[in-house]
């Protein structure tokens, strides 16, 4: 059995291609220093378009689990098509967030379903900076967007989203800090429970 | 310069994409993401993919913005000086401006999100109701419809602005709400002046109106309920010179819009699923 | 008064305004006229042609300066009036039939690749023409009796002289090659040629009449 698994092995909502995502999944794990001897599971929920993006990247059984939402594989532009650039730099950032929770200082992190906003996209700006020094396309304002909805429009988040962008080594106690210290300058009213759009989750909240 | 260009002929550069109706239609995730709950309706920091959510919406905003430069630009070249009065013609040159500058400040908040010109695709249905060729049609189209519909979009990302902590959104919301206002009263000061002595052609640009209200209420995207992301902005729909009698239609032909798109849904679900 | 108690003359020292000027209330109003008429088809061609200029900047451009030239039209048309022109839109018409053909060629192009013909008519011969037939205005015309239409012509040349400044820019940044140099001096000649015909904005006389300078100064000393 091949090393990565892409499910649906055949899309039929979107113009994705179950084969080149594998491939892309081998080269961007050997590129990110992934692990040789675990596991990918590559699962995509073709359902969702944009701007629905989502994504998670668990250690499940000793594999790594990343899901995808369709849409953050999907080229703005041109509705169902696959973008590359934007599918690699979502890979990159979903293997090493796995590969950051098969180390021990990422033992304590609760499962991404689990994890705030805060601190997933405190996680997933230190993930994408480090795509970014690999080489690879990354959309670093729209990072720090993202980042400074869920820790603040505050000067505090903006230094704080400079220190991720720019790690080499965190430890989830060091995200925790670092989520705490923005959400102590940040003046709104704290914010509500996050939603989902996984299936599961669904399942679960309406079952 | 021909007078009335077609939407077809909207110049735009290489970074532009025009969204085909028919993509959208033909698009299968359609139906089955409307089965999905997607979190909230509105747009609040903890609705699912919101940054996103609100970046193309911005981007929206933006490709809505120019369209709206267009067709004040077209509404001042198209129409003779013994077709539209001196004032109109003025007053269409100042949308111009107002809608030029709404523009570059749509430019700044997509950079300030994170968005690319033309990173996600451009629907033209606004242009479309502002080319029409008769001018009073233009009015209710573009400065009651259109523009109305900008007031409920800025309202909405200024509350955005102002829940998820933005300063840099709420202000340029704040004042482009301010210019919509007054483009919305501008719409109704003419309609009112242009048809004082012929109720017919008053209706007749009413029902038009009503028309474009539907088709702008995005089967659902707008209205008065939980479900609408953008909501009817009663209070400054007022401001602009809408009555409240207006207002109530409008809100009912926004729910005529869910209701039908939701039938439409069902239909597609049912072809699609065998039923 | 001054502190001797003697009375301050009307006119302080630094002050030469003089009461002559060369034209009447009736060719000041004829030349505002014809100055309502270009600035409407000039803001209506630059509202006209936003839809049809893919490049951005240039668009947004448009839109704002579409507004600067209608209330330029604006100002005119308030103006008028009070030149004894009740019925604005009676003057409000181009000086001859050549100046009818010189906006139609200019306001002609429509496909996006001519983005440069649209600009080279505007910035490179209609504007300049603008700015020369207010500049004469202003200083040919009495400074005490036409003092309004001075007023207007300061702001109205202000916003000229930024646009043109502006839309050059724009024009010496899209000239890029040999061939757009040559297509917009071409352009640039076609328009010259035009213009030349119909004598300036306001027609022959536009900036004024070397040798008839005597006689229209008269008039406007005799009615003034
Ligand atoms: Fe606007
Ligand atoms: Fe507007």
């Amino acid at each position: 059995m091949a090393r990565v698994q892409v499910t649906p092995e055949t899309f039929t909502l979107v113009d994705y291609d179950a084969g080149a995502i594998a491939g892309l999944t081998e080269e961007l794990a050997a590129k990110t220093g992934f692990p040789d001897d675990v596991d990918i599971t590559v699962e995509i929920d073709e359902e969702l378009p944009l701007p629905l993006t989502g994504a998670t990247a668990d250690v499940v059984d000793g594999r790594a689990a990343l899901w995808f939402s369709g849409a953050n594989f999907e080229d703005g532009r041109y509705r169902t098509h696959f973008d590359e650039p934007v599918a690699r730099t979502e890979l990159a950032i979903g293997l090493l967030r796995a590969a950051d929770r098969l180390g021990p200082g990422f033992a304590d992190a609760p499962v991404d379903e689990q994890l705030s906003d805060a601190h997933r996209h405190a996680w997933e700006v230190w993930a994408e900076g480090r795509v970014a020094r690999l080489g690879e396309h990354t959309r670093r304002v729209r990072r720090l967007y993202h980042f400074r909805l869920y820790n603040g429009f505050t000067d505090v988040a903006d230094a704080a989203f400079e220190r991720l962008w720019s790690a080499d080594a965190l430890a989830w106690s060091d995200i925790e800090a670092i989520c705490a210290e923005c959400a102590a300058s940040d003046p709104r009213p704290a914010l509500k429970k996050k939603g989902s759009i996984r299936r599961e989750t669904l399942k679960a909240a309406s079952g | 310069m021909k007078k009335i260009l077609p939407v077809e002929e909207l110049a735009r550069d290489s970074r532009f994409v025009r969204a085909r109706i028919e993509d959208a239609i033909s698009d299968p995730r359609q139906a089955k993401v409307s089965e999905r709950n997607t979190g909230s309706a509105r747009l609040e920091p903890a609705r699912p993919a919101a940054a996103d959510r609100a970046r193309q919406l911005m981007h929206g905003i933006f490709v809505g913005e120019i369209q709206a430069l267009e067709g004040a630009g077209r509404t001042t070249f198209d129409f003779d000086d013994d077709e539209i009065p001196f004032q109109l013609k003025l007053d269409m040159a100042r949308q111009c401006w107002d809608e030029s500058r709404h523009c570059e400040i749509s430019v700044k908040l997509s950079e300030h999100m994170g968005s690319e010109i033309g990173e996600f695709t451009e629907a033209t249905f606004l242009y479309e109701a502002a080319c029409a060729p008769d001018a009073l049609l233009r009015l209710t189209g573009v400065n009651r419809a259109l523009e109305g519909l900008a007031i409920d979009v800025f309202n909405t990302m200024k509350e955005f602005g102002d829940v998820s902590g933005d300063p840099v959104l709420a202000a340029c919301e704040d004042w482009m709400l301010a210019d919509e206002v007054t483009h919305v009263k501008m719409g109704s000061d003419w309609l009112r002046r242009l048809t004082e002595n012929d109720p017919e052609r008053r209706e007749r640009a009413l029902e038009f109106q009503r028309t474009v209200d539907k088709l702008f209420s995005l089967g659902g995207f707008r209205g008065e309920t939980d479900e609408n992301p953008i909501q009817l902005a009663r209070k400054f729909r007022e401001m602009a010179g809408f009555s409240t009698e207006e207002i109530d239609d409008l809100s009912e032909v926004a729910t005529e819009a869910q209701e039908e798109a939701r039938a439409a849904a069902d239909a597609l679900h049912g072809v699609a699923s065998g039923d | 008064m001054t502190a001797s108690g003697a009375p301050r003359p009307a006119f302080a020292p630094w002050d030469r305004r003089e009461l002559p000027g060369l034209f009447g209330v009736v060719e000041s109003a004829r030349r505002v006229g014809n100055y309502k008429w270009i600035e409407m088809r000039l803001f209506e061609a630059l509202g006209g042609w936003v839809a049809t200029v893919p490049e951005l900047d240039v668009k947004f451009v448009l839109g704002r300066q579409c507004y600067h030239h209608a209330w330029h039209a604006e100002l005119w048309n308030k103006r008028l009036p009070e030149l004894r022109e009740m019925n604005t839109e009676r003057l409000t018409e181009p000086p001859n039939e050549e100046m009818v053909k010189f906006v139609d060629a200019v306001r002609d192009p429509e496909a996006p690749e001519l983005t440069i013909e649209k600009l080279v008519g505007v910035y490179r011969v209609l504007i300049p023409r603008k700015v020369a037939a207010y500049t004469f205005h202003m200083n040919a015309t009495s400074r005490i009796t036409d003092a309004p239409t001075i007023r207007s012509l300061g702001f109205i040349l202000q916003d000229e002289m930024e646009d043109w400044r502006e839309g050059e820019m724009l024009l010496q940044s899209l000239i890029q090659t040999p061939e757009e140099v040559e297509r917009a001096s071409r352009r640039q000649q076609a328009l010259e040629d035009l213009i030349r015909s119909a004598g300036g904005i306001t027609g022959p006389g536009t900036l004024g009449n070397p040798e008839g300078q005597a006689d229209e100064a008269a008039e406007g000393v005799s009615v003034g």
